[in-house]
């Protein structure tokens, strides 16, 4: 039997090798190689043509990008060297080390800052930072690493300036419209934008009609798997799991995306390999798009690679057992409709053993003679972690399946992004309990304050949190922030909490108004809070959220904390019969002692 | 010749003394050393560089600290039915002083009256600084206002049978007879000894003293007024009862040797820089008591070194001649432990090098006596003997007793004509060390530890292996002592080799080839390289360092 082979895997397997030489010409790779069919991959990217449209005008910015290798940033500083130039260049020695010259203007191109070396580095900063001070009329587009560039402007005190101006904006945002200085972090984007469009571009037709002569044709995983992530629904499931991570603060390259989703398509599987495999009645079913995408057989060298790897892992979808999910697996729901859809989605296919699926699932639902009742259980409990993960990604109920992820509030945190307003106050109460609960780490009841309490926490005795400020829950807002960028794909809204000064302060007389505090809550902290507020104890997710919570409330203290307005006044929890009892104590200049108020 | 910056009496002091100043002492617990030295501090009025003895002409110079005895707030707050060293006259005291409290509260409820007293002194109860259980008159306060400093009490023969007389009989003011202030068991100098180091490392350089003091000034007075109130209203309605106003502690410093230093300079300089945050004020006092303690273990490292010599620290050559290896084992069980045990061997050698030193002490002081002493054989050692009942006295009885067979049996060997000169001299070196060497290791050897594992430098508390660690309380506190506030975030690399040059802390290969441990200990440079990558982690999990995509760990001060 002849081996066929579609030469669009092997360019797909090509992605995944993750090697250090392979990381440093991928740039080259993936835009001067055309694929074996079809056209290569583009991705249109806000940032791209926003880079182009500054640099197509006469007076264009200063530029620096920072991001993570495989941002994108050798990228873009081609394009715009295309786009200045007028004419595509396609490779940096054309370039040379020397500033490009149009109308009279230099642009000097750095496309990798730690490529220079300390001093050089310095020195191109330094040139820079007189561009904008008006002494010179160069341009400069920079790609640099963060943290490299933070390291290099430390080091010099001439550079505290840009120190100061490049700081700004990584922390607050691109400024956008400055026709003098953008920085742009590309560490902001939100790659999933672009996760539709590179799974429609793998799945193209014109890159599988290799596949028509081969003798597996209706057997292969891999082809089986481009079907399925051509269906519309079943990419944007892969969509949501890249915002799950996005959701999390976690940036996934646009780099390690394409690799993620080469290897889920391929499992970096050759053709002849899988012929040979099929020949042999082996198992197919473990090259499924749904195991590949989280890294495959356990012991991969992939999965000890690949970040998203092991981001997603972590949240071991498949691995616990929901009822409702279960029990449509194994029994196919109670009406007709359901039986029907159970139906649609387990058919028989290589990513099930063809027939195995359903024969252990019927050996198990009907019993049979030929084995023992135990064996049939086990047979079909090892299907069960496959077949959650398909339903992940394959049934429509995404309010059932989403419980496969281990966030419990996940759908508030969603329903509120996407602007929902009815949970919008009572969210908004619970996470105030969940602050006052985690500041203090006592199980507070009250939700009208937030309080901000201080301890001693290596005392001999119990601890009594003294409240240094108290906030009410009354000037406390939950806000959604769309985040529309101008400059970058950023398709992340955030979720602040704006807390206003304490009325006190705002009553003040002749002092300015004071600004409120404003604190980002990304899932985690979220999800953190809310379990807080719901009862949970104190040390889960203590770890990962404990630092937020911490810079929020020391941020309260310094802004808002004023010892003169609460002279005499010692408001502290003490522990009644049933509850946490706020108990206020004053004592006055004479030495006299009061319950407060 | 050693100088001396303290009060520096010609009178006899242990060996401990006359290397580390007079003095430390391992009963003091970790966070006494603090307390004292805040009190100390707050009894100068806030003043550094007072208290010495030769300064009588400077305008307002205090020569004394002062200190509120505080006995009534220390009753209240203290004394209770569970107390173990009950005695009537303390329980007709805090009898009568909450008598006196029920009529300050203004509240005409008198059922909740009770109550509130009650919630007063559980609150401030709970900020008792000390977890043992010990006598009410041996109890602290966490500082968290000046009101809260409570100097180390001692009720004389409170362990002996109860006080025969009726204590009822007494008038109020003769309760408080019988406690007095200066058993120093507790608050056994280390914090005099703190402030003697910051007052010498700021001698010339006026503005870091007044920052200073200022700072902590501010840090005791500014917050938390209204406890502060609180305890003083509570004190003054004691006073108010027993009507009298000598309720104050009067006490003089000890003294350190080498008032020139370098070592004094940089402790001063991290206190200035460490002083200088935006912390809130519990958390700032805690992260204190971890510096003076890891200064404390420096100092005590430091003096320690084999290459200690009063030139060296004059010059300042010794804070490199007497930089410590300290290995901060990060990685635990892991990789097998390797790095565990060498820090736990260097640990070890911490604790020789200060017997060591000891030893060197007692030898040059003998071989200088010897080489004083009269040519005659017979009368050599009778004038040891008297040199070192001169220098050292022995007021251990039995200590003595063995020091005087041996050197009768050494005397009985020279006489027989068995041993040189020389020999002999040695020989009464090692016997007199010996003699020494007990009180030595009983009450100051264990000082380096003991603090060292409450402040997180030494791990596990309990157990074997013991070796040096870095909690993540005491890395903050170094970040917050070693960068200034307003500073470029510095490289991880940079940061190290600060800790190193500062502390001798020996974290990474880098630090591991300058403090030529890689030579001596001959593990695989492999296993600093991951110990390094341990500390990485564990700041960037405590909020410290920023690691970025490239590799760059910036560590910053927020």
């Amino acid at each position: 039997m002849s081996v066929v082979s579609n030469p669009f895997v092997d360019y797909l397997n090509r992605y995944t090798t993750a090697s250090p030489d392979h990381e440093a010409a991928f740039d080259e790779f993936l835009s001067q190689v055309k694929p074996p069919s079809g056209e290569p991959l583009r991705l249109e990217t806000r940032v791209e043509a926003y880079l182009k449209e500054c640099f197509s005008q006469p007076n264009s910015p200063s530029i620096i990008l920072t991001g993570n290798a495989g941002d994108g940033k050798t990228y873009l500083c081609r394009q715009i060297v295309n786009a200045y130039t007028g004419r595509s260049v396609t490779s940096w020695e054309q370039i040379g080390d020397g500033p490009i010259e149009r109308d009279g203007r230099r642009l000097y191109i750095v496309k990798d800052l730690s490529e220079l070396g300390d001093r050089r580095g310095v020195e191109v900063l330094r040139g820079l930072l007189s561009s904008l001070a008006g002494k010179t009329t160069d341009r400069y587009l920079i790609a640099a690493n963060e943290g490299r560039l933070r390291a290099l402007c430390a080091e010099d005190k001439s550079l505290n300036d840009l120190y100061t101006r490049i700081d700004d904006q990584l922390r607050k945002g691109s400024n956008g419209a400055s026709r003098e200085f953008v920085v742009i972090n590309l560490n902001d984007v939100t790659t999933s934008s672009f996760v539709p469009a590179a799974i429609r571009w793998m799945t193209h037709d014109e890159h599988w009609s290799a596949c028509q002569h081969c003798p597996i044709f209706g057997r292969c995983p891999v082809r089986h798997n481009a079907q399925r992530l051509s269906d519309t629904y079943v990419a944007s499931r892969v969509q949501m799991l890249y915002q799950l991570l996005e959701y999390l603060d976690i940036h996934v390259t646009v780099r390690d995306m394409l690799i993620h989703l080469a290897f889920t398509l391929t499992g970096n599987q050759q053709c002849d390999e899988l012929q040979n495999k099929d020949s042999q009645r082996e198992n197919l079913s473990g090259f499924s798009y749904y195991e590949n995408i989280w890294g495959g057989k356990v012991d991969s060298v992939f999965r000890r690679k690949a970040s998203v790897v092991q981001h997603l892992e972590r949240l071991r979808i498949g691995d616990h057992s929901l009822f409702e999910i279960d029990d449509f697996i194994v029994n196919g729901g109670d009406s007709a409709t359901a039986q029907a859809e159970h139906q649609r989605i387990f058919a028989q296919a290589v990513d099930l053993n063809h027939r195995r699926f359903e024969q252990d699932r019927r050996a198990y639902v009907e019993g049979g003679a030929e084995q023992r009742a135990e064996d049939e259980a086990v047979a079909l409990m090892r299907w069960l972690p496959h077949c959650r993960r398909k339903l992940f990604f394959e049934w429509q109920r995404a309010d059932l399946v989403n419980r496969l992820i281990p966030f419990l509030y996940l759908d508030t945190y969603l329903d509120l992004l996407r602007g929902e307003q009815c949970s919008l106050d009572q969210v908004r109460r619970d996470l105030v309990l969940g602050l006052n609960r985690a500041f203090s780490r006592l199980y507070l009841t009250d939700s009208d304050n937030l309080y901000v309490t201080t301890q001693y926490l290596h005392s001999g005795e119990q601890p009594r949190p003294l409240v240094r400020l108290s906030i009410p829950t009354s000037g406390i807002e939950l806000r959604v922030d769309p985040r529309q960028e101008v400059v970058y794909d950023c398709d992340r809204p955030d979720l602040w909490l704006r807390i206003a000064p304490p009325p006190v302060l705002a009553l003040r007389e002749g002092a300015a108004p004071m600004k409120p505090i404003g604190w980002r809550l990304n899932l985690m902290t979220f999800e953190y809070l809310m379990r807080l507020a719901h009862g949970g104890t104190y040390n889960i997710l203590a770890d990962e959220c404990e630092l937020s919570v911490r810079s929020l409330k020391d941020q309260l203290l310094s802004a808002f904390a004023q010892e003169q307005a609460k002279a005499g006044l010692i408001e502290f929890f003490v522990a009644e019969r049933r509850r946490y009892a706020l108990k206020k104590l004053q004592i006055d200049e004479q030495g006299n002692l009061r319950s407060g108020g | 010749m050693t100088t001396h910056y303290g009060h520096y009496k010609n009178e006899q002091y242990p060996i401990a003394a006359q290397i580390w100043g007079h003095r430390l002492r391992t009963g003091q617990h970790w966070i006494e050393y603090m307390l004292e030295f805040l009190s100390v501090l707050a009894g100068f009025k806030y003043r550094l560089g007072q208290g010495l003895p030769d300064r009588d002409g400077v305008d307002n110079y205090l020569s004394e600290y002062v200190i509120p005895q505080r006995l009534g707030l220390r009753r209240f707050v203290f004394y209770d039915e569970r107390e173990k060293t009950r005695d009537s006259r303390d329980t007709r005291a805090t009898f009568a002083l909450r008598a006196q409290l029920r009529q300050l509260l203004a509240d005409p409820d008198r059922r909740s009256d009770a109550e509130l007293l009650e919630q007063a002194r559980s609150l401030l109860r709970s900020f008792s600084a000390i977890e043992e259980d010990r006598s009410w008159y041996a109890k602290s306060l966490f500082p968290v206002h000046e009101e809260f400093l409570l100097w180390e009490a001692l009720r004389k023969g409170s362990t002996l049978k109860e006080y025969r007389f009726s204590a009822d009989d007494l008038p109020l003011a003769q309760l408080d007879q019988g406690l007095e202030f200066r058993a120093r068991n507790f608050f056994a100098r280390g914090g005099e000894i703190y402030y003697l180091i910051i007052s010498a490392g700021t001698e010339n350089d006026a503005e870091r003293r007044s920052r200073i003091s200022n700072r902590l000034q501010k840090l005791l007075t500014e917050n938390n007024q209204a406890l502060g109130h609180l305890a003083r209203a509570i004190d003054a309605a004691w006073g108010h009862l027993i009507a009298t106003n000598n309720g104050h502690i009067r006490g003089t410093l000890g003294w350190i040797p080498d008032p020139n230093c370098a070592l004094y300079r940089n402790f001063a300089a991290d206190l200035d820089t460490f002083l200088d945050n935006d912390l809130d004020s519990l958390e700032c006092l805690e992260l204190l008591a971890h510096l003076i303690g890891f200064h404390i273990i420096s100092y005590i490292y430091h003096r320690a070194h084999p290459a200690s010599h009063p030139e060296g620290h004059r010059s300042g050559s010794c804070l490199e001649a007497c930089r410590p290896e300290l290995l901060i084992d990060l990685l635990g069980d892991q990789d097998g432990g390797i790095v565990r045990d060498c820090s736990a061997r260097l640990l070890r050698e911490q604790d020789d090098r200060q017997l060591r030193r000891a030893r060197d002490l007692v030898m040059e002081r003998v071989g200088s006596w010897a080489a004083a002493a009269p040519a005659e054989s017979d009368r050599l050692l009778a004038y040891l003997e008297d040199e070192a009942e001169q220098d050292f006295g022995f007021a251990r009885t039995r200590t003595k007793h063995k020091l005087d067979n041996a050197v009768r049996e050494i005397q009985m060997r020279y006489t027989a004509g068995e041993v040189r000169r020389e020999t002999l001299i040695r020989a009464y070196g090692d016997k007199l060390f010996e003699a020494l060497s007990s009180d030595f290791r009983r009450n100051f050897l264990a000082v380096h530890r003991k603090v060292g594992r409450a402040i997180g430098l030494i791990a596990p508390r309990k157990g074997g292996q013991v070796r040096f660690v870095l909690g993540d309380t005491l890395l903050k506190t170094l970040v917050l002592a070693t960068l200034p506030r307003g500073a470029a975030p510095v490289r991880l690399g940079d940061f190290l080799k600060l800790l190193y040059e500062r502390y001798g802390i020996v974290v990474g290969p880098g630090e591991a080839h300058a403090a030529d441990l890689v030579e001596r200990l001959r593990i695989n440079e492999e296993y600093y390289s991951r110990n390094r990558e341990a500390l990485r982690a564990r700041m960037q999990r405590a909020g410290l360092l920023t690691q970025y995509s490239d590799a760059t760990a910036l560590v910053h001060r927020r």
